[in-house]
């Protein structure tokens, strides 16, 4: 008897096949079978096919039970620039899968852990959407910070 | 699909999905459109240093830093994190008298305690009088006098990572210092933080001088029974309540001064007792934040005689009570396996032959033994298992300041 196999579609329409048993780690997906069978595509219309193939191949681990804390830290480690982490933490939070998320936003908290206030602005690229004299006044109350 | 609802990610913008990462050198990929889940989950495991410099980034960050719900989880992690920073409250510079020293092992032991964080709101002539009642899970607890008015006492509680001054309502009687007393902490089981407040309503002075607050804190006359009026301000009440329990009747002197802070313990306050006589018997006084009474715990039987030339010092190893015994050139560690069991004192340690003057603050959340010799610069810590010291230097400084936050109680 063959196993369920189920098709998963990436932003850019790329499909994913994967054993159900394995996909149910996702929550989300574990739900959706459970509710409609999930016969059909699966869509994930905020992942893109390169964050999906590397959720795959995390939920494609064969990994024993008492190593899998070391390997999502390993899995995460190797693909270590933000964009692709935040990519991947996002995949994770949208498919329920709370070991992978975990372990990327603990990656990406790792990587700017000693950044400035610069350094994270330009890591992540967020604009500074204050005047100087607002930062000043927050700096001010935050002395003991910076 | 409930997949894809908006309405699941609380953002603060639409969320749009992230660029790809092939063009993410030439296409700014933000954070901002970031769900919170995920910006949240990332910032909680930053130091509450950094967190503080992280409330510029923008806008949306602040908001989110600055929420209750967030500063109260990000405690919650610090709390259980043993790679944290240490934490110490210095008033006035002088070493010598550290009140509640509060400690996560430093993630670089070596560090230099470079930040420092002056108490918030304090008017500059009150700075050399403020009390210090305790630091439980990096909130820390104070007091003042204005001065603008005599009996202007002003409590407050204080979260440097949210930067949020809780200033405790005013409670009966606080006319006189001499017969006061505070101590704060936190109760696990009610999730509170509690301030217990005794006072002396005898008001017999006991020879020490009005205008020395700080020390006033130190010892505390119990007198006679009938005469000390207890309440216990809850943090999350918001509110003062009397408390009729009674301290052990034959314990007549309450010292803090000899005491790490200890708030931490479970739920439950510490302080020495004495009877205050010749061959004076001392003894543990607990006070149980639960339950709101008080108790007597019995110390190890070698160590209940008072002797002017040895100290004991209360402090918490491996989640346990502990009393470290000074000696000239020893100090025992004695730890009580069973709470409350007196039976369960053992002698986990001791150290010897310290060059110096040794003086010991106690054991941090991971139990590295804490403790200074002779400068007024320099504390080092001990792995009693590993044998090895690690110190570092604290800045000298003039005004009352804090070290790096983000603390937890031993």
């Amino acid at each position: 008897m063959s196993k369920k196999t189920l098709t998963l579609m990436s932003k850019d329409k790329q499909l994913f096949n994967i054993e159900e048993h394995l996909a149910v780690q996702s929550v989300t997906i574990r739900n959706m079978v459970k509710e409609d069978g999930a016969s059909s595509v699966i869509p994930l219309p905020r992942v893109d096919s390169e964050t999906l193939a590397l959720v795959i191949e995390y939920l494609n681990r064969q990994q024993a039970p008492e190593e899998d804390e070391d390997y999502v830290k390993k899995f995460v480690d190797e693909r270590g620039e933000i964009p692709t982490l935040l990519e991947l933490a996002q995949a994770a939070l949208d498919l329920d899968i709370k070991k992978l998320m975990d372990a990327a936003c603990m990656k990406v908290a790792d990587l700017i852990k000693d950044f400035t206030l610069e350094e994270v602005r330009e890591a992540l690229r967020i604009e500074n959407d204050r005047t100087p004299e607002e930062e000043k006044a927050i700096r001010d109350e935050f002395q003991w910070a910076f | 699909m409930k997949l894809y609802s908006m309405s699941k990610y609380k953002v603060i913008r639409p969320l749009q999905p992230l660029h790809k990462k092939m063009a993410s050198s030439q296409q700014p990929t933000s954070m901002e459109n970031l769900p919170n889940d995920i910006l949240l989950n990332i910032l909680i495991r930053l130091p509450a240093k950094q967190l503080g410099q992280m409330r510029c980034v923008s806008k949306p960050w602040e908001f989110l830093l600055s929420q209750p719900s967030f500063v109260k989880s990000h405690l919650h992690r610090s709390t259980n994190n043993l790679n944290d920073e240490i934490f110490l409250v210095l008033p006035d510079g002088d070493y010598e008298d550290v009140f509640s020293v509060t400690a996560h092992f430093s993630r670089s032991p070596h560090l230099k305690v470079a930040n420092f964080v002056k108490l918030p709101g304090i008017p500059s002539s009150a700075l050399d009088k403020v009390i210090f009642f305790g630091s439980v899970n990096g909130l820390i607890c104070f007091g003042f006098h204005t001065y603008h008015h005599s009996d202007d006492f002003v409590i407050q509680i204080w979260n440097p990572s949210l930067s949020a001054v809780l200033t405790v309502p005013p409670c009966d009687c606080i006319h006189d210092l001499d017969f006061l007393h505070f101590r704060f902490g936190y109760d696990p089981k009610t999730d509170d933080y509690k301030l217990v407040k005794l006072m002396n309503c005898s008001q017999r002075s006991f020879g020490t001088p009005k205008d020395n607050v700080v020390s006033l804190n130190r010892y505390f006359i119990t007198d006679a029974q009938d005469l000390v009026k207890v309440e216990v301000y809850s943090m999350r009440k918001g509110s003062w309540k009397l408390i009729t329990n009674r301290l052990p009747s034959h314990v007549r002197v309450l010292s803090d001064a000899e005491t790490i802070c200890t708030d931490g313990h479970d739920g439950h306050l510490h302080w020495f007792g004495n009877d205050f006589g010749v061959g004076s018997q001392k003894t543990i006084v607990s006070f149980d934040f639960g339950v709101e009474s008080f108790g007597e715990i019995r110390l190890p039987d070698s160590k209940t005689k008072y002797h002017p030339r040895r100290w004991l010092r209360l402090g918490v190893y491996n989640g346990k009570l502990c009393v470290t015994a000074m000696n000239v050139f020893k100090y025992e560690v004695w730890v009580m396996n069973e709470y409350g069991v007196t039976d369960s004192w053992v002698k986990m340690h001791v150290f010897f032959n310290y060059r110096g003057d040794m003086k010991p603050y106690g054991f941090t959340s991971n139990n590295k033994f804490l403790f200074r010799i002779n400068t007024r610069v320099r504390l080092d810590f001990k792995d009693p298992t590993a044998g090895k010291v690690e110190s570092f230097v604290i800045r000298d400084g003039g005004d009352p300041e804090l070290g790096d936050e983000n603390c937890s109680i031993y």
